[in-house]
């Protein structure tokens, strides 16, 4: 958490969970050009004035992808003495770490570190000097939790795994350097062709490292299943089933779940966050409308669907959730003697006939989630997938350069940059850490 | 060797290649300026290889030199071959090295300094450093033979010469060099004045008859055809290529050297002192890569025609007789016969933490150290400090601000961080790796980058600077240029032989960016004002280009760290109350104490965290 407040930092800066709304803040310079890609009313913003719009990016999925409220607050008046946004959204942990993960990417922006944000506020004099020491304690206590979770995150596999892919990469900065550096001695000459394969493969591992991210997070957070389908079908009242009591409110007629209800169930030792949605189908009603978005935004998020359909409803399944797998349940199969075919389950919520086997099915989709992760390490925090993401492109420089037959002090340099990426685990590779390799495994001096 | 005065400004004890640079550049900013030297027939002498430069020294040299310094401009007049290194390689890390006439060389120092105003010389041992009764201001200097001078400047440069001890074999005596008297007393004087001192080991390999060499049996090994002078200043230049020689020892040569190793003191244990791993003795070499079947050895002539070579490749302290019988083993040497056997050399240094960026120590006002008395090795590393200590010395006197050189602006603010920064553990060498922004720093833009400042110090001629600010405005629109003319793919095709044919027109800029592609390739194509820029200006434009996008990334880099960089912290400051900074940050913090934020970001052991909230507790320290 160096203070280089020339960048742009970004966090979420609600409490983890899922509350009514969350705020994502960011601080710098970049942060009005972090959010132009998005937000729809960008050029509407004006200091200190909430501005409501609409968030819009491919990565997070077709269509809109939530109605927001940004504040813009133009340095020095700010509470960090920077430019600063805050842009406020419905809660749902997933949809803030989507948006958070868009916004990491742009151009400058970085995950905050500990404390970041009262360091800058401090730094800029927006906070009383005589309230140093306090602000100095709670940086210390903040890096000492981050640390002490990044320790227990690196205790096992994580750390064995950045140390050893540091490691390969300062083999490879060993060879460049020496020849730098002792190219007036007696040192064979590699070819930088000859470290493709090493970096692809350091590549690989990362990315494959950062498709854990996803079952990290879900780790954290449980898996989302929705239980979708037309009103009244029953969603609620298996919703009940599932978590064995009375939390949505059921009633016979359509509609009544009006907001999507969740709840979290341990399936196979993994949290299942079940969210009870409200029907889908063409409503005039206006609080029935904002539902039924919440609804499809849910639909369209989710780990696992459970279609709801019933003998006296329509059978929806109209959203793009192709790619999502799913489980068709029928419900009140004791309304009918001949229930359609090709359902895969068919249950009653009144006599309780086929919920096992629906708990079964819920069983084994979480099981087939599992992610046995890169050497068995998953990936689970932002700050570290922000880290990887970085490290991902620095490695791709690394390779364009070798492929595009660039010098040794390019390579070097995209060398020492992927390294310093690394280097926000595993602390910094510095000069002498390479002339150490290049004295043991060199013999080098005349 | 008149001594006009017996109080001068400023004072410098050593006339090694720090303290030459030091006494010319403290004298020519106006300074009554007394150099003190065991021997003055012997300043500049170049106690090691006959030769300066190499990589990432050649760039010390080309900074001394837009800075100045006399380094340059001597090499250029005494070389005897000169060869730019790394040539294969981008010009990033191209760095120029000249075999120098060591004769030569000492008698165009002696003579720059005996014609240099300002400057006396003065042959006798400083023994004693005189401070103020309270320790923090140093006033004179007390030599062997009891003169007394008094100074405002004191600056040491006393390179191996504190209690100097040479060992070959199992024999061991007190010198600076061998041949020459160690300095005692002046170690011991600065301990009372509360330094702390340690040993280092650095050697040398024997000196060997031109005429006991069979050379047919070598490879000879040749400079530049065209060779690229060190100084900016240096026109007309057509010196001498004479040759060096290549061999190589054998699996014998191994075997007798390690038959003997326990009369080495190296091995035996007797040399306490840390010696460089980049420069080991043959010894070193044989024992830890002993899958190595040869080792290379380079014999180099010690000045023009000389009959004494210098074996490169075979520091030894070995007994004479184990490094004449394994150097005999060794092609075109069976006959070989020395002058001077190769030695180690153990000395006190100074550990360079208890300097502040100007090279003035923190405790004693006025006192500056710089060369080997820091812990460094080389001559160009040496000359650099000397300059930068001389042209403080100065600024000291005339209650100026110390002139301090960023790591982005040149390797001597590599050198100089480096120092005060880290432990040392063993004699400091430069390499281009160390240097972070090795793209922006390179030999071909010296001038571009520190011109100006020598200029400002009033070391640099106006003339020279003026042509620089020239330069630079032509490189700056050549380089625009060079973005709006697009040249079209059959005529690119007719310049330079593709292996895939452009689709479409592209800019100067982009073709150059291609790794193969020259200037001079593209010379027919650039507008004639270009064209007639001198080929030094050409390749620099051209480099600067092909390294544009590296350089802006590393350019801004520099912009994300400068926030906070040069933040000075009070020299009260106690880091040990500090309670919310680690402990192992307050103790390493509390050890360098650190001038700048900058610097306490590069202390190992001094966490982020620990950085931020030495800002925060800075903040209510300097407004309350």
């Amino acid at each position: 958490m160096l203070p280089f407040d020339q960048d742009t930092i970004a966090a979420i800066s609600t409490p983890p969970g899922t509350g009514g709304l969350a705020v994502i803040r960011l601080s710098g310079p970049r942060s009005l050009d972090a959010i132009r890609p998005l937000f729809s009313a960008t050029d509407k913003l004006e200091p200190r004035v909430a501005t409501f719009g609409k968030l819009t990016h491919t990565d997070l999925g077709v269509g809109d992808f939530d109605d927001c409220v940004v504040t813009f607050f133009k340095g020095p008046r700010s509470t960090t003495g920077e430019d600063v946004i805050e842009i406020s959204i419905h809660g749902g942990t997933y949809l803030q770490q989507k948006l958070l993960e868009v916004l990491l990417r742009a151009p400058g922006v970085r995950a905050a570190g500990a404390g970041e944000f009262t360091l800058r506020a401090f730094l800029r004099g927006k906070i009383d000097l005589s309230r140093a020491e306090a602000v100095a304690d709670l940086i210390h206590a903040k890096d000492e939790a981050a640390h002490k979770n990044a320790r227990h995150q690196l205790s096992g596999g994580l750390r064995n795994l950045v140390n050893k892919m540091s490691e390969d990469l300062i083999k490879i900065l060993t060879v460049i350097e020496a020849e730098l550096d002792f190219s007036d001695q007696e040192i064979e000459f590699t070819p930088p062709s000859a470290f493709t394969a090493p970096l692809q493969a350091l590549q690989a591992t990362t990315q494959s490292l950062l498709e854990t991210y996803f079952y990290g997070r879900r780790l954290e957070e449980g898996f989302r299943v929705p239980l979708a389908g037309a009103p009244n079908s029953g969603k609620s009242s298996l919703f009940n089933l599932l978590l064995g009591q009375e939390r949505a409110i059921v009633t016979a007629q359509p509609g009544t779940t009006r907001d999507t209800i969740e709840k979290t169930i341990i399936v196979a030792g993994h949290s299942v966050v079940l969210v009870d949605t409200a029907g889908l189908c063409e409503t005039r009603e206006e609080a029935e409308s904002s539902g039924v978005d919440r609804s499809k935004d849910e639909i369209e998020l989710a780990d696992l669907i459970i279609w709801v359909q019933a003998p006296d409803t329509n059978d929806i399944k109209s959203l793009k959730t192709i790619n999502i797998p799913q489980i068709t349940v029928y419900n009140k199969i004791d309304l009918t003697p001949t229930p359609p075919k090709n359902k895969d389950i068919y249950l009653s919520c009144l006599t309780g006939e086929g919920v096992d086997t629906l708990k079964e099915a819920i069983y084994s989709h979480v099981i087939n989630m599992k992610n046995t992760g890169v050497q068995g390490v998953i990936l689970n925090s932002e700050r570290h997938r922000d880290i990887f993401n970085r490290f991902d492109t620095q490695l791709s420089g690394c390779l364009s350069a070798i492929n595009n037959a660039f010098g040794p002090e390019y390579i070097a340099s995209d060398l020492r940059l992927a390294l310093d990426v690394l280097g926000e685990i595993t602390g910094k590779t510095t000069p002498d850490d390479i002339l150490n390799q290049i004295f043991s495994g060199f013999c080098v001096g005349k | 060797m008149t001594v006009s005065r017996e109080s001068y400004e400023v004072i410098v004890v050593g006339g090694g290649h720090a303290g030459i640079e030091a006494a010319l550049a403290a004298s020519r900013l106006g300074q009554t300026t007394l150099l003190i030297t065991m021997q003055i027939a012997a300043l500049g002498r170049a106690s090691c290889n006959p030769a300066i430069g190499g990589l990432a020294k050649g760039h010390l040299v080309r900074e001394i030199d837009a800075l100045g310094g006399e380094m340059a401009r001597a090499t250029d007049a005494t070389g005897i071959q000169f060869k730019m290194l790394n040539r294969s390689k981008g010009r990033a890390v191209w760095s120029p090295r000249a075999q120098i006439d060591k004769h030569a060389y000492s008698a165009y120092m002696i003579a720059a300094c005996e014609a240099q105003s300002g400057l006396d010389l003065f042959e006798d041992e400083a023994v004693k450093v005189i401070a103020n009764r309270t320790k923090t201001r140093v006033s004179g200097v007390v030599t062997r033979n009891g003169a007394h001078f008094s100074c405002k400047a004191l600056v040491l440069t006393n390179g191996t010469f504190l209690n100097g001890l040479i060992h070959i074999g199992d024999k061991q005596f007190t010198a600076g060099r061998i041949g020459e008297a160690a300095s005692v007393g002046l170690t011991e004087s600065l301990v009372t004045l509360g330094f702390e001192t340690g040993r280092l080991k650095t050697g040398t390999p024997p000196r060997v008859k031109r005429d006991s060499i069979d050379f047919s049996k070598t490879t000879i090994q040749t400079g530049d055809a065209d060779p690229e002078a060190f100084s900016f200043s240096t026109s007309n230049f057509h010196p001498p290529n004479e040759a060096c020689y290549i061999t190589k020892t054998n699996l014998e040569t191994h075997r007798i050297i390690s038959g003997a190793l326990h009369f080495s003191p190296l091995f035996s244990g007797v040399i306490q002192g840390v010696g460089p791993r980049y420069c080991p003795s043959i010894e070193d070499k044989v024992v830890r890569f002993s899958d190595k079947p040869s080792h290379q050895l380079f014999l180099e002539p010690e000045w023009s025609n000389a009959n004494q070579i210098y074996v490169n490749g075979f520091s030894s302290s070995l007994p004479e007789e184990v490094q004449l019988a394994s150097l005999r083993s060794v092609p075109g040497l069976e006959r070989v016969e020395f002058i001077q056997p190769g030695y180690a050399i153990e000395y006190d240094f100074f550990s360079p933490s208890q300097l502040k960026a100007s090279l003035e120590t923190k405790q004693v006002k006025g006192l500056f150290f710089a060369g080997q008395i820091n812990g460094t090795s080389g001559y160009e590393e040496a000359a650099g400090q000397g300059l930068l200590a001389g042209i403080n010395a100065h600024l000291q006197v005339n209650n100026k601000a110390p002139f301090v050189l960023g790591r982005e602006e040149a390797y001597l603010g590599v050198l100089v961080d480096d120092l005060i920064t880290k432990d040392t553990d063993e004699p400091y060498r430069m390499f281009t790796s160390r240097a972070e922004h090795r793209l922006l720093l390179r030999y071909d833009n010296a001038h571009f980058r520190l011109a100006e400042k020598g200029h400002a110090l009033g070391l640099v001629s106006t003339t020279f600077y003026m042509a620089v600010v020239k330069q630079k405005q032509l490189a700056k629109k050549a380089e625009a240029t060079f973005d709006t003319i697009y040249i079209k793919p059959q005529k690119v095709a007719a310049l330079i032989d593709l292996q895939a044919p452009l689709k479409e027109s592209q800019s100067i800029t982009n073709l150059l960016r291609r790794p193969h592609v020259s200037i001079e390739q593209l010379k027919p194509v650039l507008p004639g004002w270009i064209q007639d820029l001198s080929p030094t200006l050409l390749k620099l434009i051209a480099t600067n280009t092909k390294y544009r996008g590296y350089i802006d990334r590393e350019r801004l880099q520099v912009e994300r760290l400068a926030k906070h960089q040069n933040t000075t912290i009070p020299d009260s400051v106690d880091y040990l109350e500090m309670a919310a900074i680690s402990f192992e940050g307050r103790q390493k913090l509390q050890r360098i104490r650190p001038e700048t934020i900058g610097q306490a970001s590069r202390i190992s052991g001094v966490s982020p965290a620990d950085v931020s909230i030495l800002l925060i507790l800075l903040k209510k320290i300097c407004f309350t």
